[in-house]
């Protein structure tokens, strides 16, 4: 074996410990290392809001179909997609992803609202206004916005079922659209009645 | 570089695998624990003689044995604790014990025992004493010979002996005493307790010196279990991993739907005794209620739509009824009086007792909120104007209070102990003598009796019908339901939900 050949074989040996190193932990945990992308768990969320916010019976009761819409995250969407046509409390479910706030109207039940972008964030908000729909979002201050349901950082709550309070419930909006959420939700979340109390930089 | 430098350079890369390697996964794989969510309850004492939760019932069978045994598969019962067993003439049963069993701490497993064992679950504050009260004695006929001595024949004495006479360790009862006993039990189980941290997380480990039976070894070789208190974080634990099994009975039927979309859980049904209900005062325990007046508890019976509330709460996992029992007891009959969902009938029912405008109850319900929230809204229409108090995940509280004759009404369920006779849900709610009675007859409870003393099982068959027939027309109660057991878990995970609601945890396994 020449001086360059022992080279060679010392480098591969070294490269194969290192991808070893690499690998280890991620085949000791390979199933908790495929972590669950937070829109899964938005989903059941969502699914659950569906299951046990009561809308005004003249919102609901002309239509087959209980509505979704989401603007600004298509993984939500995806996740959400896989329940549309079930039904859901004697009603089938439609999922919509929307661009345009104006697409948004009285037929939909649920808004969620993703994205960076404050300024839509706001006219999807905007539209809602005066309708029942239950707005959710994940940004810190959506409630100061005027949004009802507003996701914890996942950091802070999500993956750790000992902490009980998932989300923030704007009960102020919620009362103004005529939206009844019911105990075991409320149970959930961090309730605030003004939202305007509440400060967007700290998240609430 | 030399090759000393390289050989410590690849010494110190293989340092850094192990530490780059978390701790917990050196030591423990995922396929050595099975992750269970016991469910939203928080026990309060491990020892099924102080708490007769299903959890408490469940995690019992995984640490501790009975004499006999149901084969979950069979649904037989067969010799579990015991070698052999018989029933003489008389209806004492006479047992053999297994020689060679010890108990987690050390201490023998013996005729003393279980001796020690009964002695301690007939007492009065014991949860299941009077489950026992027909079982006189144990006679010790030596270290591993006992006869179980009965009051009178019962007709249902393996099951209680495998579902209700746990088995006690007498030297470490003493030693610790009830309390110590509640927070760390000790039995001969296949499952040992190793930590406690004050019983939302315990941490279990296969008994390494367990005699098998019946049973055999645990598959997997540690257990822990976490309480979670809310529905939607449980199955949040679920889909990401964090739990591998949700406890049977523990999975609410409306998050079926959106768990069969996971690609991750596996969801299985079975039909089980348990049955929902909703209890009216009859006898005025708990102070005067217009459910004295047969026409009130009729006009309930008429006011509660059972089909949309199975329908729309249980999510079609249960089949409503007309019988106070399921259909899986011994001794069901479906041929009872049924009443028809009929909020009109009720009023007029109610106008004719004396009630045209209602009245005002408090109204005490610890299971399935959707459902209770139904009923609810039923009561409202034909003018009960019930105050809910809810009570959710304390269903010691609700039971104690229950038992003192102080709720006038409950919507409840009730799992028999997983004993598949009517008796063991008749005799408990309609026979005369038991606390957990607000409403009988004396021909019901001339019935039960008789169905008691009966060997012959077409004959104790025809005395239950009847007394259920009888609990229908005196419309003591509104059964609601019987149901299926719900279990959600790692699709990986290969393990089925027992027909007695008991999870045996020590048969699940993961694929190799």
């Amino acid at each position: 074996m020449n001086k360059t050949h022992r080279k060679n074989v010392k480098r591969l040996f070294s490269l194969i410990l290192i991808l070893f190193w690499i690998a280890i932990p991620l085949m000791s945990f390979s199933h908790d290392l495929e972590k669950i992308p937070k829109q899964k768990i938005t989903a059941l969320y969502l699914y659950n809001f569906l299951l046990f916010v009561d809308w005004p019976e003249k919102a609901v009761s002309n239509s087959s179909t209980v509505k979704v819409a989401i603007y600004g995250d298509s993984q939500l969407y995806e996740a959400m997609y896989l329940l549309a046509g079930e039904k859901i409390r004697g009603k089938k479910l439609a999922v919509f992803s929307l661009t345009k706030p104006e697409a948004l109207d009285d037929s939909f039940q649920v808004l969620f609202v993703g994205g960076e972008d404050t300024q839509t964030a706001s006219e999807f908000l905007k539209q809602a206004s005066g309708k029942p729909i239950l707005t959710v979002g994940d940004r810190p201050g959506f409630s100061s916005l005027g949004g009802m349901v507003t996701f914890k950082d996942p950091s802070d709550s999500q993956h750790d079922a000992k902490k009980q309070e998932r989300f923030i419930i704007n009960l102020s909006a919620v009362h103004k659209s005529r939206l009844k959420i019911r105990s075991r939700l409320l149970r959930m979340s961090d309730i605030i009645y003004d939202a305007k109390t509440a400060n967007p930089l700290k998240g609430q | 570089m030399g090759y000393n430098m390289i050989n410590f350079f690849l010494a110190l890369l293989l340092v850094l695998s192990c530490l780059n390697t978390p701790v917990e996964a050196l030591s423990q794989s995922r396929k050595d624990t099975l992750v269970v969510c016991l469910g939203k309850a928080l026990p309060k004492s491990l020892d099924p003689s102080v708490s007769n939760t299903r959890q408490v019932l469940t995690l019992y069978h995984n640490w501790g044995d009975t004499l006999l045994y149901r084969d979950p598969v069979t649904g037989k019962i067969v010799p579990g604790l015991a070698d052999s067993y018989r029933i003489l003439d008389n209806g004492d049963m006479e047992l053999t014990l297994r020689e060679g069993v010890w108990f987690h701490n050390g201490e023998p497993f013996n005729a003393a025992a279980v001796k020690f064992s009964l002695d301690l679950l007939k007492k009065s504050d014991s949860k299941v004493s009077g489950y026992l009260k027909d079982l006189k004695k144990i006679a010790v006929l030596d270290d591993h010979t006992i006869r179980i001595e009965v009051v009178k024949p019962i007709p249902t004495l393996s099951e209680l002996v495998a579902n209700v006479l746990f088995i006690y360790p007498p030297g470490y009862y003493k030693k610790v005493g009830k309390k110590g006993f509640g927070l760390h039990p000790v039995g001969t189980g296949p499952y040992r307790l190793v930590s406690n941290r004050n019983f939302s997380e315990m941490s279990f480990e296969r008994n390494p010196r367990y005699f098998g039976g019946p049973k055999g070894m645990a598959r997997i070789p540690n257990l822990k279990t976490r309480i979670i208190k809310e529905t939607i974080p449980q199955m949040e634990a679920l889909i990401s991993g964090e739990v591998d099994l949700i406890r049977s009975g523990s999975v609410n039927p409306e998050q079926v739907l959106f768990l069969k979309q996971s690609d991750r859980v596996n969801v299985v049904s079975t039909d089980i005794l348990r049955v929902y209900f909703l209890v009216m005062d009859a006898q005025g325990r708990s102070g005067e209620t217009p459910f004295k007046d047969k026409r009130v508890r009729q006009a309930v019976n008429h006011a509660i739509n059972r089909e949309k509330i199975v329908e729309d709460a249980f999510n079609g996992f249960a089949h409503s009824s007309g019988s106070a029992v399921s259909p899986l007891h011994f001794g069901y009959e479906s041929q009872v009086l049924r009443y028809p969902y009929d909020p009109a009938r009720a009023r007029q029912l109610m106008a004719e007792a004396g009630y045209p405008n209602g009245f005002e109850v408090d109204y005490y319900t610890i299971n399935n909120e959707s459902a209770a929230e139904s009923i609810l809204k039923d009561l409202s229409a034909v003018g009960i104007r019930a105050t809910p108090k809810w009570m959710m995940g304390k269903w010691d509280q609700l039971y104690k209070k229950f038992l003192e004759g102080k709720i006038p009404l409950a919507f409840m369920t009730w799992g028999s102990y997983s004993i598949f006779d009517a008796s063991a849900l008749l005799n408990h709610f309609f026979m005369a003598d038991s606390p957990a009675c607000y409403g009988t007859t004396p021909e019901i409870n001339h019935l039960l009796a008789q169905a008691m003393g009966s060997k012959n099982p077409e004959e104790r068959a025809k005395l239950l019908s009847e007394a259920q027939k009888h609990i229908a027309e005196e419309a003591f109660w509104v059964p609601i339901c019987s149901v299926e057991v719900i279990c959600a878990m790692d699709k990986d995970l290969q393990f089925r939900p027992a027909v007695d609601e008991i999870d045996r945890y020590f048969l699940a396994s993961w694929p190799e």
